[in-house]
């Protein structure tokens, strides 16, 4: 049997849903007389892409731009035509954001209660609450954790959870930094499992090759600047001959 | 350190509803104040002491995790015995062993959820002053969550500072753990913005 590898295959289509858009025009980020990011210019219209570079490169702060958690000091980033800064609340309707450590994402002390913190912000009322939760519990098969403290779980348990959070509020793009980075390789393998069958536009940081070369596109980050834009192949080809 | 916080039974403390759970601490905050009876004082320890089987509670594990606080009662008595005298030290000793133990039977029976909804309904008449109910309540349940994780960053700091044989100085495990415990809040924050709650 031919062995299967983990990472950001894309889930076919259901339908024909319009063509997902995020846009970088012209963005720069200082901190201080820092530069994080310089004049990034780019359209992300796959469904799969992932975001490589050196520790310090500028992925995170690139990764928190498209939920706007980061603002841009110069430019705009929009989704689908909205601005991630005077749209932020709609933007994080649509975006989800998984952090790389689990533990800082998890904010109420119990599985259900933590999924009921998220889903409470959507105002949907109680039946379409539960049913919700219900559902993303199975989907992640968390149901039988549900009454366990969150701090008792295993960090891929822990994970899954923040991307049961995420998907409660059925986003379009999902936005992950790091999100196996603190993971063994079983765990690591659990969570890009669930994260492979999604439908979303996920854009994924990473300093994992493995998955970033499943991706559609692979843009390579150094020093605040896209340095390659490409295939995952020519991508991971170039970014190990920087790191050379 | 293994630190539970609320443990899911079926019991009649377990059902009693969390607004009514809190009202009864409250009360039993202002009973303990009126009185410096070492018996009616004695006596309203063994009723609370008594809640943790009723509850059907581990009482071994609640026990080791207790510990801590006994020690610090027995030193609490042990100085008032020195420096007031051994009446004064039963009473307040009494006194605050009812309170930890109500606190504890609180925090071990009811969740966390259903106690910021009673927080919420309670603070709601305050917002006209400029309170966020919710955001109270939150804070109320973060405090709560992050116990168990703040316990297991400080054993982490603790072997770290072990390793390099500067367990002994306090500023040593200070440090390290305030800056961890900055950034964490800081991450925690922006994973509840990321959910789209309005801070």
């Amino acid at each position: 049997m031919a062995a299967r590898h983990i990472g950001l295959r894309t889930a076919p289509r259901t339908g024909d849903e319009d063509v997902a858009l995020i846009a970088f025009d012209t963005v720069s980020v200082t901190a201080g007389d820092r530069t994080v990011l310089a004049d990034i210019c780019l359209t992300l219209r796959e469904r799969r892409i992932a975001v490589i570079g050196a520790n310090g490169s500028g992925k995170s702060t690139f990764a928190r731009l498209i939920n706007g958690l980061r603002r841009p000091s110069i430019g705009a980033v929009t989704v689908d035509g909205l601005d991630t800064v005077k749209a932020a609340k709609e933007i994080r309707r649509h975006v989800g954001f998984l952090f790389q450590d689990p533990d800082n994402q998890i904010v109420m002390p119990l599985v259900e209660e933590d999924l009921r913190f998220s889903v409470k912000a959507l105002k949907l009322g109680p039946a379409a609450e539960n049913a919700r939760i219900e559902r993303i519990l199975d989907t992640y098969r968390l149901t039988h954790l549900r009454h366990q403290p969150s701090h008792s779980l295993s960090g891929g348990e822990k994970q899954l959870l923040a991307l049961a959070n995420a998907m409660l509020r059925e986003p379009r793009y999902l936005v992950l930094d790091e999100p196996t980075t603190l993971l063994d390789l079983k765990n690591r393998k659990r969570v890009m499992n669930a994260i492979d069958g999604l439908e979303q536009t996920v854009i994924c940081v990473t300093h994992d090759l493995e998955i970033a070369a499943t991706a559609e596109r692979v843009l390579v980050l150094a020093d605040g600047r896209v340095a390659y834009d490409g295939t995952a192949t020519d991508a991971i080809a170039a970014y190990r001959e920087m790191a050379a | 350190m293994k630190l539970t916080l609320y443990i899911r039974r079926d019991s009649p403390v377990h059902a009693l509803p969390a607004g009514c759970k809190l009202c009864l601490l409250l009360t039993a905050g202002v009973l303990i104040l009126l009185t410096d009876n070492p018996l009616l004082l004695g006596g309203g320890l063994v009723t609370a002491l008594a809640g943790f089987p009723l509850a059907r509670l581990p009482l071994p594990e609640i026990f080791h995790q207790a510990r801590p606080l006994l020690i610090v009662l027995a030193i609490f008595f042990t100085a008032h015995a020195l420096f007031t005298s051994i009446g004064t030290g039963t009473v307040l000793t009494l006194r605050f062993a009812i309170m930890i133990a109500g606190g504890l039977l609180l925090t071990l029976t009811t969740r966390v959820s259903d106690l910021m909804a009673v927080l919420e309904r309670g603070l709601s008449p305050l917002a006209p002053l400029g309170l966020n109910p919710e955001k109270a309540s939150l804070v109320f349940a973060m405090t709560i969550r992050f116990i168990p994780v703040l316990a297991e960053t400080w054993e982490t700091v603790r072997a770290a500072q072990q390793a390099r044989g500067m367990d002994r100085n306090p500023l040593a495990l200070l440090i390290p753990m305030t800056v961890l415990t900055l950034r964490r809040a800081e991450q925690i924050s922006d994973a509840i913005e990321a959910r789209g709650v309005d801070l």
